[in-house]
């Protein structure tokens, strides 16, 4: 295509545009609606996965976020931990803790050695219910459930020891001075961390704990920081409430992941249906294009831009349209930016298939069509065959062929009845590449053409089996390069039948003979 | 035989069929020839198969079997593309419902085959317009199909069949839709251009009046030749 013909198309595309406006905008709006609800509910269904798998029930913890580090994980100090600038001020408290296996008379318990000015364990944050808080070294304050499982009191003494790498006990005994209630989901006992350094010889803190100043949604960041600044750590946080409020579209959402499938089903055909009427309804319009010479090349460019920039323009505001709801649902903000990156990604890739299987049956319509066909609404045949050859050789056929160079074709049969035209008949001449018959089926888009396959007269037509033999003018015509291991079989084939013949005539004689003698 | 002497369309034992429950042969054995400058008129009552001739000669079907020669090319075998391009350089077609395209104007109409053939947009603007002008439409050169009445319309068509200067005009029952008034307006248009531009038209029509202006009459009757007259209009 010159530069000016390419110009000209695309002059005539844009005027098409404007002429076949409705539909288009029909296009657009199916695209745009289809990628945007893909979006957002890809985004939704991510957001609930990534709260609702992460804990599996409600936990209630006087913290935001531990995380808990792996043994030989350093502690990164809160200014080098990876939150971006901007974020920096979400953590409103950091805090470390030691915990450690301690072994007493009641079994082995874990207990936290927790700073001495502790925010998030002191009497008021944990429900000190007897006695008082941690104030001395060798105090240890433990929860309701361990005093009343193990019949402790305060004022009672534990007494246990803590091993090392190497199995050397570290021994020490601490006075019960309190129990708190179990308001929260851990059972641990906690002593001081000057007393917990003394047991496991100053080891680092392998506790972290944050409070940060947001709403409850933005934990799924703070996580995702976390971890990328732990990968071996596993976290423990309370259940954010996924509170979506009565929006319209977690009710629509119900039903599962199958509705991803299911908008792009809807979206596929409702372009296919569109494009397709209008391609009906344009069929005079093709008819007269093709007429005046604009080749086929020149009419799928025409068709694919029309359709294509609907849905170009359909994905980018639906992009819009996502950014703009977006701000109006409640759960949009914990959507990441990568995920939201990706759903956009996938829902332009999911859109760009289906606007190519939408566009390209109308398309390919258009470009296998004659003018005729179009201008008469024919049946548009995509699927053209033209047969001038046997398909498959059966033994009888090569027999015929090879002793009395008759050329055989056969028609597809129906009922024994031959779906089309038959147009020669026995005795006819044709001549090499004439149509023999021609055959339209499913609907009119397969269409079958029997060519003559050399010059020569019609010898023989069976009704029944549709087979054709062709009796060629000039005998020296070849036969049908058939592979040789086809010749080879059916030479033995034939052998085999008359060496068996000969033996039954022999055997027959000799009985004969012998039935004579007696 | 000089190049001139040879004939510019040609068919040789041309056929068509169609299955209608049986094989029924809308176009058969036909052979024909068309020489250049000439109007050729082709004749029948309906159904002798004169539009699928004609189709057949446009290459806008495809025969069953035979040949087809324009410029002593034969069109038989070339594949969409290579029709389209043969259909751009020497065939003009007017139809008998104008087929104009609805949402380009008059001018447009004219100019758009040109476009598709490479020529620049100056020249053929220059060129829609004389065409318009020739058919006395360039009051109307801004106007859409469907603002233009069917005698106009079918004179934008004719402009249109010219614009490329092609081997051949084919006109299926060009009078068919027209009063007569504008059919005989019509006619006078190809005689015009048939004697200013040595074009050669391809008519075919059921009514035999138009029989007087052409140089060859051709009847058919159930998709055979009956007669070729040749004459002087």
């Amino acid at each position: 295509m010159s530069s000016q013909q390419f110009l000209a198309v695309t002059r005539l595309a844009f005027k098409n545009m404007v002429r076949w406006r409705w539909r288009l905008a029909t296009i657009f709006l199916l695209v745009a609606g289809s990628f945007s609800l893909f979006v957002l509910y890809s985004s939704m269904l991510s957001v609930s996965a990534q709260i609702g798998v992460a804990q599996t029930k409600e936990l209630s913890l006087p913290y935001d976020l531990m995380v808990m580090v792996e043994e030989g994980e350093r502690i990164i100090p809160e200014k080098e931990l990876p939150i971006p600038r901007f974020r920096r001020d979400i953590l409103e408290f950091g805090e470390e803790a030691l915990a450690l296996s301690f072994y007493t008379n009641f079994g082995k318990q874990e207990i936290y050695g927790i700073p001495e000015q502790s925010h998030f364990f002191q009497a008021d944050t944990v429900n000190l219910i007897k006695g008082q808080w941690l104030q001395n070294t060798g105090d240890m304050v433990i929860p309701l459930s361990i005093a009343k499982s193990y019949n402790l009191q305060v004022g009672d003494v534990v007494q246990g020891y803590t091993l090392n790498k190497n199995g050397i006990q570290f021994r020490a005994t601490f006075a019960l001075v309190g129990v708190f209630e179990d308001a929260y989901d851990w059972q641990h006992a906690f002593i001081l961390r000057s007393d917990a350094n003394q047991l496991v010889f100053n080891a680092q803190s392998n506790r972290f704990f944050v409070e940060y100043d947001r709403n409850e949604a933005e934990l799924i960041h703070l996580l995702e920081w976390m971890k990328a600044a732990y990968p071996k750590a596993t976290f423990l946080y309370p259940t954010v409430t996924l509170d979506m409020g009565n929006d319209l579209l977690k009710q629509i959402f119900q039903p599962g992941q199958w509705l991803l499938i299911l908008i792009f089903l809807f979206m596929g055909i409702g372009v296919l249906t569109v494009s397709l009427i209008t391609f009906l309804e344009r069929r005079r319009e093709l008819a007269v294009m093709k007429s005046i010479g604009v080749s086929n090349a020149q009419i799928v460019y025409a068709l694919s831009l029309e359709q294509g920039s609907a849905g170009l323009f359909g994905v980018l505001s639906g992009m819009f349209l996502i950014f703009w709801l977006g701000r109006r649902i409640s759960w949009f903000s914990q959507v990441t930016s990568s995920n939201l990156s990706l759903f956009m990604i996938q829902g332009a890739l999911f859109t760009l298939l289906v606007m190519i299987i939408g566009i390209s049956f109308p398309t390919i319509l258009a470009k296998v069509a004659t003018v005729n066909q179009l201008l008469f609404a024919r049946n548009i045949p995509i699927i053209i065959t033209k047969i001038d050859h046997l398909a498959k050789p059966t033994g009888w056929i090569l027999y015929r062929e090879m002793k009395e160079n008759l050329h055989f074709l056969k028609f597809d049969m129906v009922d024994g009845r031959l779906e089309g035209v038959l147009l020669k008949a026995v005795g006819d001449k044709v001549k090499r590449g004439e149509v023999i018959a021609t055959q339209e089926m499913y609907f009119g888009l397969r269409y079958h053409e029997w060519k003559a396959p050399c010059d020569g007269i019609v010898a023989e037509y069976n009704p029944n089996s549709g087979h054709m033999g062709i009796l060629p003018d000039d005998q020296q015509t070849p036969h049908y390069p058939y592979p040789e291991h086809i010749l080879q079989d059916e030479l033995h084939h034939q052998k085999q039948m008359e060496a068996g013949r000969a033996k039954a005539r022999a055997e027959k004689e000799l009985s004969e003979m012998s039935i004579g003698s007696k | 035989m000089s190049l001139s002497d040879r004939p510019i369309l040609e068919t040789i034992n041309l056929n068509k069929a169609f299955y209608l429950g049986e094989a029924v042969y809308a176009v058969n054995n036909v052979n024909i020839q068309v020489m250049p400058g000439e109007i050729a008129i082709i004749v029948g009552p309906s159904g002798s198969g004169k539009s699928t001739l004609l189709s057949l000669l446009g290459g806008l079907d495809r025969p069953i079997s035979g040949d087809i020669l324009i410029n002593d090319q034969s069109i038989v075998k070339l594949n969409e593309d290579q029709l389209a391009l043969m259909r751009r350089k020497n065939i003009g077609y007017v139809f008998q419902f104008f087929n104009l395209i609805p949402h380009l104007s008059a001018l447009e109409n004219v100019e758009l085959p040109m476009s598709i053939a490479s020529m620049s947009r100056k020249e053929a603007r220059e060129r829609a317009r004389y065409l318009l002008d020739e058919v006395g439409l360039t009051p109307r050169a801004h106007h859409r199909p469907d603002q233009l009445s069917g005698g106009e319309q079918q004179r934008v068509a004719i402009a249109r069949s010219l614009a490329n200067r092609p081997a051949v005009v084919l006109a299926d029952e060009p009078t068919g839709n027209l009063d007569s008034k504008t059919r005989d307006m019509v006619i006078d248009l190809f005689c015009r251009f048939n004697k200013t531009e040595r074009q050669t038209f391809v008519l075919i029509t059921h009514d035999t009046s138009l029989t007087q202006y052409a140089h060859r009459v051709i009847t058919m009757k159930d998709g055979r030749i009956n007669t070729i007259e040749v004459q002087n209009p």
